[in-house]
């Protein structure tokens, strides 16, 4: 077992180093990088107030345009010199933000972790006991019902459903009972620590609403399938045939086996603190880490992107590790030697 | 277990209840600004649009789109943060709000030199920096040196001031900027140079200044900036300039403050509850369709429609007259007529836009040239215009000629293609061969850059001073990335942008722009297409305002200069609120009605 860790952690270097090379690769092929991108945003601000381009834009204005970017330099020089800072914590500066990459994922931290912390204990906590009712009860008035209403938050996408609760519960039509967005108001620093929290919790609901509707009906359709195929295996039936009653042959023997594919799905606890919805974010105007990802790729803001993807990837393998040890305690026929 | 969905639920209620209690924490009470005596500062003359009687004081919210990525206007190019800096810092002068003069500023004086390129501003000398040192002028100096600096990513403003020299002191207080060569619009470029705090930002690196401006001279500060929710400004009850006569009855909000959210429609929810007081709608269909709400219905809120004399810009499909097809008037006379641009308005614009006959409007009453027809949409003509250009109507009903295919592509980055798609079809019934190519922006400008593209929308923005050069001059033609898409080579147009180059009386200048535009009407190197030529505003019913709420020339933005919080309103509005009653209406039209 021990040596397993220790093969998998060292596996994990490699894999980083060929990630981040890969990625930092396309970043240098990629057109519209971020010379193209100032030069095109400079162009349009120039256009706007009927200067010449040509006079502004000339070949040392680009030079310094590379240089400020860091492009006048070869890609490995580039690469190694991320690498270096990367295993000091120094992850450079983002080209849009003008400040430490650090300090910009990090202000992203709470938000993003709230989010993905309470969905993920919500979604166990309902999904799990729920898909087993639902599993009990299969074709039950019961089971149809949860059904059509899950799949309605399945479908509906989360902006849209962001949008229409606005709408209905925080606007200036119908119920105003939650703000419009944002994470919290405007005397915040002014509250006290217990009105800081309602204040958060009141403008994180119903954003929390929409990021959570999808992610129910994937939880709660997989514990409940998964428990349904175990529920028809032979060793069920034998354990039924042999005496033990229906309900006690479930808790006892399928349902150890029907959490198996839920237990993979605890890897996610590592990235919790990543987690986000640009649309979302974007409805309810929070400045959180799927709204940073995206502008950061669209920004070509490299410096983030490569931050955020070496941060996801380090924690995304810690998360396999552990889930891969879960298996272990779950079921014991899993040995990971 | 089927108890925990019931108790859930319960839960939930119960936190919705506490939770809705906290209220809607609209903002923290700031404490009324006191404005500190100075002493009076005669000569000069009122700003015609400002209201005599405007009270200090309030708050005024407004909606900042997107929270931006630097309030440093120098670096990052968002009208935001230009509109905030423009609070924060004087320039040496200004244009005046109706007239075509420059009034005080930074500077209280100016004179021109000889050389026709150099200006000698003397910088006021009761100007001080909000930490009571006094602006010098070093600071105008020092504000050249930044944004000439390499480094500094201060490319836009690099390319006016790049056409001075270093300006040269001549005392404290008495700076020359001088042109490196003499032009047209030399003087306003000098006059738009803005004074830097030398003595606090000397030694730092000016790309990481982003969101504190602790040392300011303009009539507000930054009070605080929270990162995707707000950006605060106070009013500086210190400020050198608010006794000057032509600063009377202006900037009179003790706090503005920007507040930032990134989807529109959600603004327009927060609008609606409250949180901002005034919302600019520049969506017709929102306009039109989504405005009909009970605070409207009962003038708490007012609906209005603002027109004046705003420079605009036009919004034109350009035609690639470098291709052999379109070099033919004709040809290009007949795209234009076969786009119906009455019906778009109708139907997709809900007619609140102007349909253009002019490249420079706004140097028309009601924005329409009197002296050039409106392209109607004929395709009979259209057809005829083709048959005699040569392109005839052969086999599967496709014009030709000596055995080529008249076909033209639309070269396009937006997924909103409803105004294409309509005139494609009117072109394939005229027998065109006509497509939309939708590509990344990368892609688009690539190609916009090399003139690779048959058909190109733009859209152009436009100021009180216009220069129209790169659009239109013929040395751009060929030259890769210009702003001449169509590639207009014409002796004429040359010869009016020779002369604008040289007059530098404004008066002149516009009619040589209107003898420019008539040939720039016979050339057709544009399809015209529409402009909005009016301010569609929302705002809450508690505000005093000018006669002219926005000006001769501005937009929505005037608001923070002119406007004022209304005591007497504000408790009117309160009490119809409570008692669930309408105010009196106010128009829901205003028409600029001054000097």
């Amino acid at each position: 077992m021990r040596a397993y860790l220790i093969r998998r952690l060292l596996l994990m270097i490699p894999t980083i180093l060929g990630i981040t090379l890969i990625v930092f690769g396309i970043t240098h092929i990629l057109p519209g990088g971020p010379v193209e991108q100032y030069i095109a945003r400079t162009r349009a601000s120039l256009g706007l107030q009927g200067v010449d381009v040509s006079r502004a834009i000339t070949p040392q204005e680009v030079n310094n345009i590379r240089a400020y970017y860091g492009f006048d330099r070869p890609f490995h020089e580039r690469y190694l010199r991320w690498l270096g800072g990367a295993l000091t914590l120094d992850l450079g500066r983002s080209y849009t933000y003008h400040e430490p990459v650090w300090d910009v994922i990090r202000a992203r931290f709470p938000v993003s972790l709230f989010f993905g912390l309470t969905s993920f204990l919500f979604a166990y906590a309902v999904c799990i006991p729920l898909g087993l009712k639902k599993a009990l009860l299969h074709h039950s008035a019961f089971d149809v019902s949860t059904t059509a209403i899950i799949f309605a938050g399945y479908v509906v996408p989360g902006f849209v459903l962001g949008l229409l609760l606005i709408v209905f519960f925080a606007g200036g039509n119908f119920l105003d009972l939650f703000p419009i967005g944002g994470i919290v108001s405007d005397n915040w620093e002014l509250l006290s620590f217990p009105g800081r929290v309602l204040d958060f919790l009141h403008h994180m609901f119903l954003p929390l609403v929409c990021y959570m509707a999808s992610e129910f009906a994937f939880l709660t359709l997989l514990m409940k399938n998964s428990l349904l195929d175990e529920m028809s295996r032979d060793y069920l039936r034998t354990a039924i045939v042999k005496g033990s009653e229906f309900d006690r042959a479930v808790w006892r023997h399928a349902l150890k086996n029907a959490l198996i594919p839920i237990v993979t799905r605890l890897s996610e606890v590592f990235t919790l603190i990543f987690a986000g919805a640009l649309l979302i974010e974007k409805v309810f105007n929070i400045d959180g880490m799927g709204k940073l990802m995206y502008e950061s790729i669209m920004d070509r803001d490299y410096p983030v992107a490569m931050g955020l993807i070496l941060l996801i990837s380090l924690l995304a393998m810690l998360g396999r590790l552990f889930s891969d040890m879960m298996y272990v305690v779950v079921d014991p026929r899993i040995r990971l030697d | 277990m089927m108890k925990l969905p019931a108790s859930m639920i319960t839960g939930i209620f119960a936190a919705l209840a506490i939770l809705s209690g906290c209220g809607d924490n609209g903002g923290a009470q700031l404490p009324a600004i006191v404005d500190q005596p100075l002493p009076l500062q005669g000569g000069g003359q009122f700003d015609p649009v400002a209201a005599a009687g405007a009270q200090k004081g309030g708050e005024y919210r407004t909606w900042g789109g997107p929270f931006p990525k630097s309030l440093n206007s120098w670096l990052d190019n968002w009208s935001t943060s230009a509109e905030i800096n423009a609070l924060l810092f004087h320039q040496l002068a200004d244009m005046h709000s109706v007239e075509d003069r420059p009034v005080p500023d930074l500077a209280s004086s100016w004179r021109a030199e000889a050389d026709g390129r150099s200006f000698i501003f003397e910088i006021d000398p009761a100007a001080v920096w909000s930490d009571g040192k006094p602006v010098t002028a070093e600071d105008v100096q020092f504000y050249y040196d930044t944004i000439m600096n390499p480094k500094n990513l201060t490319v836009v403003a690099r390319s006016i001031v790049d056409r001075f020299e270093r300006p040269e002191i001549l005392s404290e207080r008495s700076v020359r900027i001088r042109a490196r060569e003499r032009y047209w619009k030399a003087f306003w470029d000098a006059a738009s140079f803005v004074a830097f705090p030398k003595h606090v930002w000397e030694g730092q690196d000016f790309n990481s200044i982003n969101f504190e401006f602790p040392v300011v001279n303009g009539p507000y500060r930054l009070r605080e900036v929270r990162r995707n929710r707000y950006a605060l400004l106070e009013r500086r009850a210190d400020w050198w300039a608010r006794n000057r006569r032509y600063n009377q009855n202006k900037f009179n909000f003790d706090y503005i403050r920007y507040r930032f959210m990134e989807d529109r429609n959600a603004a327009l929810e927060a609008f609606k509850k409250g949180d901002y007081d005034l919302y600019a709608v520049y969506t017709a269909s929102i306009w039109v369709q989504q405005t009909d709400f009970d605070q409207i219905r009962n003038n708490w809120v007012v609906r209005q429609t603002v027109y004046n004399r705003m420079p605009l810009g036009f919004q034109g499909i350009a035609i690639n007259m470098r291709r052999e097809k379109f070099q033919d008037v004709r040809v290009r006379r007949a795209l234009t007529l076969l786009l119906n641009r009455a019906q778009l308005n109708e139907k997709l614009m809900f007619d609140q836009y102007v349909l253009l006959n002019s490249y420079f409007p706004d140097l028309y009453p009601g924005n329409v040239n009197p002296a050039a027809p409106s392209a109607t949409y004929d395709p009979e003509l259209a057809r005829r215009l083709l048959d005699e250009a040569g392109w005839r109507v052969g086999p599967g009903g496709i014009r030709t000629r000596e055995g080529q295919a008249l076909s033209v592509s639309f070269l396009t980055d937006s997924a909103d293609q409803r105004h294409l798609n309509v005139f494609v079809e009117d072109l394939k019934r005229a027998g065109i061969q006509a497509s939309i190519e939708q590509l990344s922006k990368a892609e688009v400008t690539k190609r916009t850059d090399a003139f690779q593209f048959d058909l190109y929308w733009i859209n152009t923005g436009s100021g009180r001073l216009k220069d129209p050069e790169p659009l239109f001059l013929s040395t751009f033609a060929h030259q890769e990335a210009s702003y001449n898409l169509p590639g207009v080579e014409d002796a004429q147009v040359d010869r009016f942008l020779e002369d604008l180059r040289g007059e530098e009386n404004l008066g002149r200048r516009n009619e040589i722009l209107k003898r420019l535009d008539q040939r720039l009407l016979e050339l057709q190197p544009y399809i015209l297409l529409w402009q909005s030529d009016r301010d569609r505003v929302l705002y809450w019913n508690r505000f005093g305002m000018p006669a002219n709420p926005f000006g001769k020339y501005a937009r929505e933005n005037a608001a923070i200069v002119y406007w004022w919080f209304d005591r007497d309103r504000a408790a009117a509005l309160d009490r119809a609120q409570q008692s669930n009653q309408a105010l009196p209406s106010l128009p829901s039209e205003i028409h600029y009605n001054g000097p």
